[in-house]
Order: structure tokens, then C-alpha cells, then sequence
């Protein structure tokens, strides 16, 4: 472990990126990230997300960073060393062999030859390019260049490590593989810093996540403490329900978290909140009137319809845009 | 270890052109062509086949190493220092640009090395190209001198430091200009303009000086002093403007003040002063008098000499004025190169 127990990966207390002609890329940005956890930066195009690991990486210049790496003052050059990355649109030159490509990388890293060597050869077989080594990378499909982009960004056996999109570009096989060597990576101790526009995968992955919109961190947790949040119960009553006032007192008592439609033979109630305890005198009061209770369905959002939500009330009106109607959130609706 | 790294990556680079390949291939084919200018007791040989009489240039006589020598200074001045650095500069004008590609310069930035580290390895790793062509031009003219001439002569491989640095000069400008507009063609278009106007300006400079001292003595036979003051002021413009700029053509005649031994040099310098004589007598015999002394001439011929092959300024000063422009234009490209965000 490289890292305390009790220290972060990452711990970024104020970072801000105002690009030349006052175009402002991030502001204020607060995050941490534990060792030995996948985690997950999440936001649309243009939120900043390439700008935050880039100015971890030195590779963009902040305008005011306050935060660690590793431990170290984000800007520590000797850091990075201890640091793998995986950029969007990885590229080397065609002409390179897989194997020249992982020495050209170990040697920046200053890791020396015979073990980089070794190293080389167990991360080719780790990404499935055994056999490749020695073949130019003009030979390489596309998801095959990816691999390899992930094999140098472990080269140095690093405590943390970035990937941009590591995915891209992979088929469904491709995505398991890779998915199969985070989770290898996690086990190892090492943090895995992704960065990806697949939420699906990012939900499967990644252990917490952070929203970045407009710039800022929007909301940043564990996934199940996110989904949660938006989590509802569905319940199936047969029939049509009765005109009792108990129940429609009880009803209005929950403060119009409650809303029903027939659909076919039965009625569908919807709860709008994840808390049981206000389940229980809905259920008592349909029990006592005797209706059928064909299902209770907890329903939790997926990481997607969460992360829409949390942008689309990030984003800045736009009423002449009509894709914003895109954004809303039909959860949201009351009765 | 962070330089090998760059430097293998730079040699898989050049290794990956076919005009490196081709810039090689043609190198060791004028080192054979250096190679069969071989003596014997009734003159010179060429091609190994073809022989040619003469009474200066046979085995053995002074004429014989001075050519011989005088020749490879030729060579390096228009294969490497011309031919080679023009074939350098189409084949490395890239490698900035396309080292700052995005995807690439992410992988390289995000190492434990810092910016003005990678750059300054970068560059020094681009002269790779002229390097090893003037390596191999003057290991095989090292060899062809001590076979033909019977002596080993180590000064040829002043050339090597000297047609780098000359390339260097130039490689600087590219890499600003690389830098600055990522473009590979900006940077090799500007580079050429910029040796064009240094050539430029460094002719202007030495004819002007030529026709100084040549008004200079006309002025001292009629009396007149204005044209030659005139004459001399344009010569002092061109000489200031050439202090700041590097000094392409007198770096490449560096070349040959070292190759040259002081009896070739003399030799040389004898045979031109006689060429001259005797021109002069047949002008004098159509025009009925004496033109020149032989004394005004010798001054004359050799004042041009020295002019021509920059001897008249110490390698001192133009190494150091050169150098100091080079690092001036690398301090930018680096300041350049470091601030910017990827």
C-alpha cells in the first residue's frame, strides 16, 4: 500500500481551469478518491472531465489547484511515476511494435530494462496480445491498439492509474476483458481513476462516482447510494380501486408521493420514494380492504436515468431548445 | 534512461522513412566516389578506371594532398551541408508537430519528466539525421585518406560537430516554428526562407566587403575618398546585421580551415595568387602598362581568400554568435512548448 489507509488516491480541494478567451473548464472542483477503488468520473461532453485528469496529469496547467496525488501536491513531477495513463484517442506511431511501444513508455517511467522487459511481455498476455508483440501497430485493429493502450499505461506498475474511455472502440468481448482486468487491477490494491461515457459500464464497475456538469462536481457517491436516491415501489392491485375516503385520506397524507393508473385489470400505484416506512400503511390499508396484492416492485433508477436527471438540473435553461425535453425526468411527475 | 528512451524512439523514427534510407544510401555512394580519387606517378584517377595526366596532381606532390582534401571539403559542403540538411529538415520538420498530436504528447506528458527536460531531449535526439550521415561520410573519407594519401588525417572528423551544429542552426528554426503553428509544413517552409535570408545576407555581407576593398584601392589611385566610405558603410550595415543571425556558410567553411593543412592551405593560396599574376601580365600586355603589382595582388587574393572562407573571423566568434542565436530561438520554443495546455 502506497498510500495511508486513511489517505485518499486523490483528495482535490479546489481546482479551477479558466482557458485563454475566459473560457471557464472547471470551477471549485472538490473530490476524493480512495485507494483501491474504481472510480468513475461521469458528464457530458464538454463538462470538463478530460480538463480535471489532464491537469492531474500536469498535462494542462491549472489555474488554481489545491489537492493531492498519491500524497503529493498535484504538479509533483516525480508523482506521475507512481501514475499510468490511458488518453482518449491513445496513438503512437504505426511504425512501432507493440513491444516498442511498452519499452518507449517504461523507459520515460524510468523502470529499468530487464524488468521492463518481463513486464512488458506479462501485460501482453494480460490484454490478450501475446504473440503481437513484434508486429507494427498499422497491423493492429482498432480495439487491439486499445489493449495495448491499457498495457502501457501499466507498464510502471503504477498505484493509480487514469483511463480515458479505456473502451472505446472495443466489441462486446473486448469490453468484458477489459472490465475483467479493472477488476483485476481493484483487487490488486491499485485505484483505477475511469473516465468514460458508457454509464452502464461505469454503473457495473465503479465503486463511487462523481458528476461533473458546467465544470463543477455535481454529486459524487457510491452508486447504490446514488441510484438510490431515485428509488420508488411499485405496487399491483387487481381491480379498480374503491372510492373508500380512508384510502384517499391516506393518500393525500402522503403529500402526492403517491399517484395510480388502471392498466388492464388491475391498478399500478406508484410510490415515489425508496423509504418502506411509507410503503407499510399502504399496504395495511389495501389489505384491509381486501384487495389483491399481485406485486410490490422496488424500483431503483439506473445510473443513467440518475445521471440525466442531475444534469438536466444542472443545465442552464434553454426553453427555445426543444432537445431540453429530453432531460426531463418523467419520476418526477406528480399527480 | 528517459533519453534513450526518446532517442530509440526518434532512430525507430528515422529508421521508419525511406527518404533517411535514401539520404544514407547516397551518402555512401559519394564516400565511394571520394574513394576512387586515387594518384599515381603521371596524374589522378577517378571512377578507378578513368586516368587523367598532370603535371600538379600525381603521387606524392603537394598539389595531391591538397586536392584531395580541398575535395572532401567540397563534398561536405554541398552533400552534407547543403544536400543532407535540406533532406533532414523535410524528414524531421514533423517531429514536433507530430509529437505535439493529441493522443501522443498526453502519453509522453504525463511521465515523471518535466517539460523543458523532454523538449531539450527531443531536439537533441532530431540531429540524429544529419549526425549520422556526416559520421559515415567522414569515417569513409577517413579511410580513403590514408589510403590514398598514405597519412591519417583525424581533422576530417571536425566536419562531424561542425555540419550538426550548422544543421542545428536551422533544426532550431524548424522546431519554433514546428512548435508554434504544429504544422510541418509552416515549419519547413519557414526554415527555408529564414537559410535562404541568412545565405542572403551573408553573401551581401561578403561581396560588399569585396567591393569595399576593391573601391578602396581604386579610391587610393585617384585620390576620391566618398565612394569608398559609401562602399564601406553598406558593408557595416550587412556585417551588424549578420552578427545576431547564425552564420550558415562560415560555420561550413569551419570545415575546411580545419581540414586544410597550413602546406595545403598554402598551396592552394599559391596557385591562385599565380592564376592572378599571369591573367594580370596578359591584361597588362593588351593595355600596353602594368595593372596590379604582384605585391597588391598577393594582398588582394588573399584578403578575398579570407573573406571567402571566413578566416578573417575566428571560429570563436562564429560558433559562439551562431550558438547563442540557436539557444535564443530554443528558449522561445521551449517557453513556447511548456506553457501550452495539451
Amino acid at each position: 500500500m502506497i498510500c495511508g489507509v486513511s489517505e485518499p488516491a486523490i483528495d482535490l480541494q479546489d481546482v479551477a481551469k479558466t482557458y485563454a478567451g475566459g473560457v471557464v473548464a472547471l470551477r471549485d472542483v472538490v473530490m476524493q478518491v480512495q485507494v483501491g477503488e474504481i472510480f468513475g468520473l461521469l458528464g457530458p461532453n464538454g463538462a470538463g472531465k478530460s480538463t480535471l485528469v489532464k491537469i492531474l496529469l500536469s498535462i494542462v496547467r491549472p489555474t488554481r489547484a489545491r489537492g493531492t496525488l498519491l500524497g503529493q501536491p498535484i504538479g509533483h513531477r516525480s508523482t506521475l511515476g507512481r501514475v499510468g495513463y490511458l488518453p482518449e484517442a491513445f496513438r503512437f506511431p504505426d511504425y512501432l511494435t507493440g513491444a516498442q511501444v511498452l519499452e518507449y513508455v517504461g523507459g520515460l517511467h524510468r523502470v529499468p530494462r530487464a524488468p521492463r522487459r518481463q513486464r512488458a511481455s506479462e501485460l501482453l498476455g494480460l490484454v490478450g496480445l501475446t504473440g503481437w508483440e513484434g508486429r507494427p501497430l498499422r497491423m493492429y485493429s482498432k480495439g487491439m491498439r486499445q489493449r495495448l493502450g491499457l498495457a502501457q499505461a501499466l507498464i510502471n506498475e503504477p498505484a493509480l492509474v487514469f483511463l480515458d474511455e479505456p473502451t472505446d472502440g472495443l466489441d462486446p468481448v473486448g469490453r468484458r476483458e477489459v472490465a475483467a482486468v479493472l477488476r483485476e487491477l481493484r483487487q490488486r490494491g491499485i485505484t483505477v481513476f475511469l473516465n468514460s461515457h458508457l454509464l452502464g459500464e461505469a454503473e457495473r464497475l465503479c465503486d463511487r462516482v462523481a458528476i461533473l456538469a458546467q465544470g463543477r462536481v455535481v454529486r459524487q457517491g457510491t452508486v447504490d447510494s446514488l441510484t438510490s436516491e431515485g428509488c420508488r415501489y411499485e405496487l399491483r392491485v387487481e381491480g379498480p380501486l374503491p372510492g373508500e375516503a380512508s384510502l384517499h385520506a391516506l393518500i393525500a397524507s402522503l403529500g402526492g408521493l403517491v399517484t395510480f393508473e388502471p392498466v388492464q385489470a388491475c391498478t399500478r400505484i406508484s410510490l415515489e420514494t425508496g423509504r418502506s416506512q411509507f410503503l407499510q400503511p399502504l399496504i395495511d390499508e389495501l389489505r384491509r380492504l381486501r384487495l389483491t396484492i399481485d406485486a410490490i416492485i422496488p424500483q431503483r433508477q439506473s445510473l443513467e436515468d440518475f445521471f440525466i436527471g442531475v444534469v438536466a438540473t444542472t443545465a442552464e435553461p434553454a426553453p427555445a431548445d426543444p432537445a431540453a425535453t429530453l432531460f426531463e425526468d418523467p419520476s418526477t411527475r406528480r399527480v | 534512461m528517459q533519453f534513450a528512451a526518446i532517442f530509440a524512439d526518434t532512430w525507430r523514427l528515422l529508421s521508419a522513412r525511406k527518404v533517411f534510407w535514401v539520404a544514407l544510401a547516397i551518402t555512401v555512394l559519394v564516400g565511394l566516389l571520394y574513394a576512387s580519387l586515387g594518384f599515381n606517378d603521371r596524374g589522378f584517377t577517378l571512377f578507378f578506371v578513368l586516368e587523367f595526366s598532370n603535371d600538379l596532381f600525381f603521387e606524392g606532390s603537394a598539389g595531391a594532398s591538397a586536392l584531395a582534401l580541398n575535395a572532401f571539403y567540397y563534398i561536405t559542403e554541398w552533400w552534407t551541408t547543403l544536400f543532407g540538411v535540406v533532406l533532414g529538415l523535410v524528414t524531421c520538420a514533423s517531429l514536433f508537430p507530430d509529437f505535439m498530436a493529441p493522443g501522443s504528447i498526453d502519453a509522453v506528458l504525463s511521465k515523471p519528466i518535466g517539460r523543458g527536460r523532454l523538449f531539450f531531449y527531443k531536439y537533441v535526439s532530431g540531429l540524429l539525421f544529419a549526425a549520422v550521415l556526416v559520421v559515415v561520410l567522414a569515417a569513409m573519407s577517413f579511410a580513403t585518406i590514408r589510403w590514398r594519401l598514405g597519412f591519417w588525417h583525424p581533422a576530417v572528423f571536425w566536419s562531424v560537430p561542425l555540419a550538426v551544429a550548422l544543421y542545428s542552426y536551422l533544426f532550431a528554426v524548424c522546431v519554433l516554428f514546428g512548435v508554434w503553428t504544429r504544422s510541418a509544413l509552416a515549419a519547413l517552409l519557414m526554415t527555408m526562407l529564414f537559410w535562404l535570408g541568412c545565405w542572403g545576407l551573408q553573401w551581401a555581407e561578403q561581396l560588399s566587403a569585396q567591393f569595399s576593398r576593391t573601391t578602396s584601392a581604386a579610391a587610393a589611385l585617384t585620390g576620391e575618398a566618398r565612394g569608398m566610405n559609401k562602399a564601406e558603410a553598406v558593408h557595416q550595415i550587412f556585417r551588424g546585421l549578420m552578427v545576431v543571425l547564425p552564420k550558415t556558410g562560415e560555420t561550413t567553411s569551419l570545415v575546411k580551415r580545419a581540414v586544410l593543412r597550413e602546406q595545403d592551405r598554402e598551396y592552394l593560396r599559391e596557385t591562385d595568387i599565380a592564376n592572378q599574376v599571369q591573367r594580370n601580365e596578359e591584361l597588362g600586355k593588351l593595355l600596353g602598362r602594368p595593372v596590379e603589382s604582384e605585391a597588391v595582388i598577393r594582398d588582394r587574393v588573399i584578403k578575398d581568400l579570407d573573406a571567402m572562407s571566413g578566416l578573417e573571423k575566428s571560429p570563436g566568434y562564429i560558433l559562439g554568435t551562431s550558438l547563442a542565436f540557436e539557444a535564443l530561438v530554443l528558449l522561445l520554443a521551449a517557453w513556447i512548448f511548456g506553457r501550452r495546455d495539451y
